[in-house]
């Protein structure tokens, strides 16, 4: 019998030991062994596959009040309804305290804070609040904290901003933070020169948040 | 030759000729500590299949963004057809191959070159506004004029957007590496020339792969 005619998949044995690699073909550093259809082969590293996706919900009605641009702010509260995901161990949503300066919430179902930890962090919200005045509303994504009357300590991503009609016409708030050990952020109206109130039922259940850890 | 001369690994023939081989019999397998639930990873330092957590790669993505309320001018102002600039006071570019293009002699991005791939985006802009009006808004390749993105549509005088959003979300591939920009497609009374409304600029590109 010659030694060629014998074979491991489509490998000849050839004199020497057979790898792995020889089975699957080449392979580069992170190449993982998948299954398709029962079929067992290669798979390249992939871009693109997120490293958590965890929460979806709607904004509470129970935001109330206008609010100052020092140390009043006012956290935007964020419903855990079903089909909330929290796939990521690394992010703690965290119920405000009552303490918190400005945070209202009405149940442990209500979220102001997100207790993240070290990486790359990406949001991309779509708030609602209802405007009873005619001017410009703002917010941002901030640290929970916010003790200082000195904007830049505090907010951490893009400025959003409300249009010039009554009912709020959100664009996507869109974020991306590092963070380095644990830090706390929320949602918060910045500066308000108007009254605001809480969205109405046909208003609030448009609100959504998404909250990514990219790295 | 006997039956079991020829060997996988440790693994010999039966009495029938039959090899059942192990997975640790091919010689750059080494998963003797693989745990329960792990996957088997190829490892390029040590040329080796070995047993990993099964863990996702960190995603490859763009974002710049305003983080700082103030005045800053705009780089020009807005007409239809022309590129939205945004202010990177915080930016990110992991995409290998990808650069952010600056408005000329300035700091604000007004195009981003993509190596080819697959990519999904979103995108908001801010402008001021003189009166009551509009501000349309779409991703293109700006050589191909190919459209990249939604339409968002800012403002209030939106009679002739009623249905529209005001977001720009889009997903594409490019075959080649090609330059993509804001264009505004349509405009009323909007203005980029006051206050800090554009601030909140902000995008975000990921490469799917």
């Amino acid at each position: 019998m010659s030694h060629n005619t014998i074979r491991v998949g489509d490998v000849g044995l050839t004199d020497g030991p057979i790898a792995l690699s020889d089975v699957v073909g080449g392979a580069s550093a992170g190449a993982k062994i998948v299954s398709d259809n029962g079929t067992i082969s290669k798979s390249e590293a992939q871009q693109g596959e997120q490293l958590g996706l965890s929460l979806q919900s709607k904004q509470t009605p129970t935001y109330t009040n206008t609010a100052s641009y020092t140390s009043s702010l006012r956290k935007l509260c964020w419903y855990r309804g079903q089909g909330a995901l929290t796939a990521n161990s690394a992010l703690v949503t965290s119920n405000a305290a009552t303490t918190a300066t400005g945070a209202i919430y009405t149940g442990p179902d209500f979220t102001t804070d997100f207790v993240l930890t070290t990486g790359t962090w990406l949001f991309v919200a779509i708030p609602a609040i209802r405007r009873t005045g005619t001017t410009v509303l703002y917010y941002a994504l901030v640290d929970s904290a916010y003790v200082s009357s000195n904007q830049d300590s505090y907010i951490l991503g893009p400025v959003g901003r409300l249009q010039y009609t009554i009912y709020a016409r959100h664009q996507p708030y869109i974020a991306v933070i590092e963070v380095t050990g644990t830090r706390t952020v929320s949602l918060a109206a910045i500066v308000s020169p108007v009254s605001y109130a809480p969205p109405l039922a046909s208003e609030y259940k448009f609100a959504s948040l998404q909250i990514t850890k990219l790295a | 030759m006997s039956h079991n001369s020829t060997r996988i690994g440790s693994s010999a023939p039966n009495v029938n000729g039959v090899i059942t081989p192990a997975i640790s019999d091919f010689s750059d397998v080494s998963i003797g500590g693989i745990a329960p639930g792990q996957t088997i990873v190829y490892d390029g330092a040590t040329s080796t299949w070995i047993g990993a957590d099964l863990t996702a790669q960190a995603t490859e993505f763009i974002y710049t963004g305003g983080s700082t309320i103030g005045v800053e001018a705009y780089p020009s102002t807005l007409a239809v057809g022309q590129r939205v600039a945004f202010k990177p006071y915080t930016s990110f570019n992991t995409i290998t191959g990808a650069t952010l293009n600056n408005v000329s002699g300035s700091t604000w991005i007004n195009s981003i070159t993509l190596p080819a791939g697959k990519y999904s985006i979103i995108a908001s802009v801010y402008f001021y506004f003189s009166a009551s009006g509009y501000l349309a808004t779409e991703w293109r390749d700006t050589t191909t004029g190919d459209k990249l993105s939604t339409n968002g549509v800012i403002g209030t005088a939106l009679t002739n957007f009623a249905s529209a959003q005001s977001g720009m979300w889009g997903a594409f591939e490019l075959t080649e590496s090609a330059e993509i920009a804001c264009i505004i497609t349509d405009l009323l009374n909007a203005s980029g020339t006051s206050n800090y409304a554009y601030y909140g600029n902000s995008l975000f590109i990921r490469k799917i792969s």
